[in-house]
């Protein structure tokens, strides 16, 4: 199944969202949808799940419409499961009868909610109130409420957003294997790119109600930045891990091999995310190949604006570097240029991944 | 003390308790109903069915008698249909003090109520719409149950009402001992014949009685969440 998204929305005071994409519904995936807040993320998954009402555009499913002008099919005909930034239980209701409030009633209903609390790590907790659970288990459980009547697509409206850090962590950790078993596709609103590089398969940048990029979280993010002096200017590239020693990992990045502070815990595969101003260039002549992290290079395209010069490079994987224009001038950059790529260890942040993510 | 003039006008106690008993009874499911549109509903001419709902509250309650009575008589087309189903008339009736009852307190239950659907946070119903449900099923499982103190304080109050309720009653039924003459004519009654130590106790039981009922919502509100 295919869902078809191409939408309008004009709130006062709001930039106009105008969105349009498409989702695979038949397999396994999370879509990160990303950008700054007041993009329109929030209501572009409103509209998707039929809370929010477009102004224009449609929604179909394999043609069957869900939203075109003078027809909304509510929310509750959609079967999209919905996760609020804060959970949104029902406060009246015990955990058990919250998970089970979208299931019919059946036989097969006690069973259900036991699978999934269980899969969310609450059980024992069945009979507590809401008020009585902390933010991460509140969390879960909505996360547990939302999978329960087997939706054809879960959206998670920043779901780590209301979260201390340990606890937002450790479901971000946990979120892909749950959605992974129900078999459930999944798009998750976040502004957080570890969010977005530890979970999303696909990414779609948001900005000023806009689509701007759509592609795989490495794509999207490798040297993303709002303008040249942004020092969250950053390179996305996937690795495995191939060994480990005093603290830092050693990891395949493409034919190269990088050392990075390790974050913990068990992983085979991650992202990396190598800042740009924490690589420098040096000429080839003179640097012993084996040095750590120096990594031959070739220069695709240089940005110099002001003091500051962008130059994006390629070493067998796309990578950004930052350096001053002086420096650029001393070395005598130009396009094309073989260059040593000089990554320091602690300018890569490690993002794990889950093992079967390809 | 005069011998002939009784402790308390108990049969009038009765029948106003029942009137308020019977009423609110009567009032909860059709305040339930009706207060759904009117907390959540967007259509034209709401505005107006809200003030025309509350105008019970500011109206004096003669005016409004003097319309039901109108509208009760039995020329009246309700009040010939009446006559025809039941063989008796509206006006001068238990019954037709019961309907009349109806409308006047229908505010008092529906103002607490409206509010304390208003104040439920609008995520809980789009959760439970992304769950399937549609408005009746969020409204019932939902909404409602997590209004319960604002359904409670409606139905005291519209209670209260009922048992206090001078202009409309007097109008609408009259004053017949045992049929339509409840507690708050009796006062007026006793006041008239100068039975002053009777009119004290209905006086002081019916002021109790208020008393006691503003306490009540009170503390309910007070315990309202946020």
């Amino acid at each position: 199944m295919k869902l078809t998204v191409d939408v309008q929305r004009k709130f006062r005071d709001g930039p106009l969202i105008q969105a349009a994409l498409e989702l695979d519904l038949d397999r396994f995936g999370i879509t990160v949808l990303f950008g700054p807040s007041g993009c329109g993320k929030t209501t572009l998954l409103r509209m998707i799940s039929g809370l929010e009402r477009p102004d224009a555009g449609a929604i179909d499913l394999d043609g069957a419409v869900w939203f075109q002008e003078g027809l909304q099919v509510p929310a509750e005909a959609r079967r999209v499961g919905y996760v609020f930034q804060e959970g949104a239980l029902f406060p009246h209701l015990s955990v058990a009868a919250n998970v089970a409030f979208g299931l019919p009633r059946n036989p097969e209903r006690a069973g259900r909610v036991e699978a999934l609390i269980g899969r969310v790590g609450m059980t024992g907790l069945e009979h507590r109130r809401p008020d009585e659970l902390s933010g991460g288990q509140r969390q879960r459980v909505a996360l547990a409420r939302a999978l329960a009547p087997k939706p054809r697509l879960l959206l998670l409206d920043e779901p780590f957003a209301s979260l201390d850090r340990p606890a937002a962590e450790q479901l971000r950790h946990e979120l892909r294997s749950i959605l992974k078993a129900e078999g459930i596709p999944a798009v998750l609103v976040t502004h957080d790119r570890g969010d977005a590089l530890s979970l999303g398969d696909r990414m779609l940048r948001m900005e000023a109600g806009r689509i701007v990029q759509d592609g795989r979280p490495e794509e999207v993010l490798t040297g993303f930045a709002a303008n040249l002096e942004d020092a969250g200017s950053e390179s996305v590239v996937l690795a495995r891990v191939v060994g480990r020693r005093e603290g830092l990992l050693c990891l395949e990045v493409g034919s190269a091999l990088l050392f990075a502070p390790d974050p913990g815990g068990h992983f085979r595969q991650a992202r990396l995310r190598i800042r740009s101003e924490g690589v420098a260039l040096e000429r080839l002549e003179g640097l012993p190949a084996s040095t750590r992290n120096h990594l031959p290079a070739r220069i695709v395209d240089l940005d110099i604006r002001g003091a500051l010069a962008r130059v994006r490079l390629d070493c067998g994987f796309p990578l950004e570097a930052l350096v001053t224009t002086w420096a650029c001038k001393d070395l005598g950059l130009s396009v094309g240029d073989p260059v040593i790529a000089l990554v320091k260890a602690t300018a890569i942040r490690v993002v794990p991944m889950d093992d079967e993510e390809s | 003390m005069n011998p002939a003039v009784p402790w308390m006008d108990w049969s009038a106690a009765a029948l106003s308790l029942r009137l308020a008993l019977v009423g609110v009874a009567l009032l909860a499911p059709l305040g339930i109903a009706l207060a759904w549109p009117l907390a959540y509903g967007r259509f034209r001419g709401k505005v107006v069915l809200e003030a025309a709902l509350l105008m019970p509250l500011v109206l004096p309650p003669t005016v409004l008698g003097f319309y039901l009575l109108q509208g009760f008589g039995p020329r009246s087309p309700l009040g010939r249909v009446w006559e025809a189903v039941t063989g008796g008339t509206l006006v001068f009736s238990f019954s037709g003090l019961l309907l009349a009852s109806l409308l006047i307190n229908l505010p008092f239950f529906l103002q607490p109520l409206i509010a304390s659907l208003g104040s439920v946070d609008r995520r809980l119903l789009e959760a439970s719409a992304t769950l399937g449900h549609g408005r009746i099923s969020t409204y019932l499982r939902v909404a409602l149950p997590l209004s319960w103190r604002g359904l409670l304080a409606g139905a005291i109050l519209a209670f209260a009402h009922a048992i206090g309720e001078f202009g409309v009653v007097l109008m609408v039924g009259g004053n017949l001992p045992g049929r339509t003459r409840t507690l708050s004519i009796a006062l007026f009654d006793q006041v008239q014949a100068f039975e002053m130590e009777a009119a004290h106790r209905t006086a002081f039981a019916l002021l109790s009685f208020a008393f006691l009922v503003l306490l009540s919502t009170a503390w309910l509100r007070s315990r309202e969440p946020r």
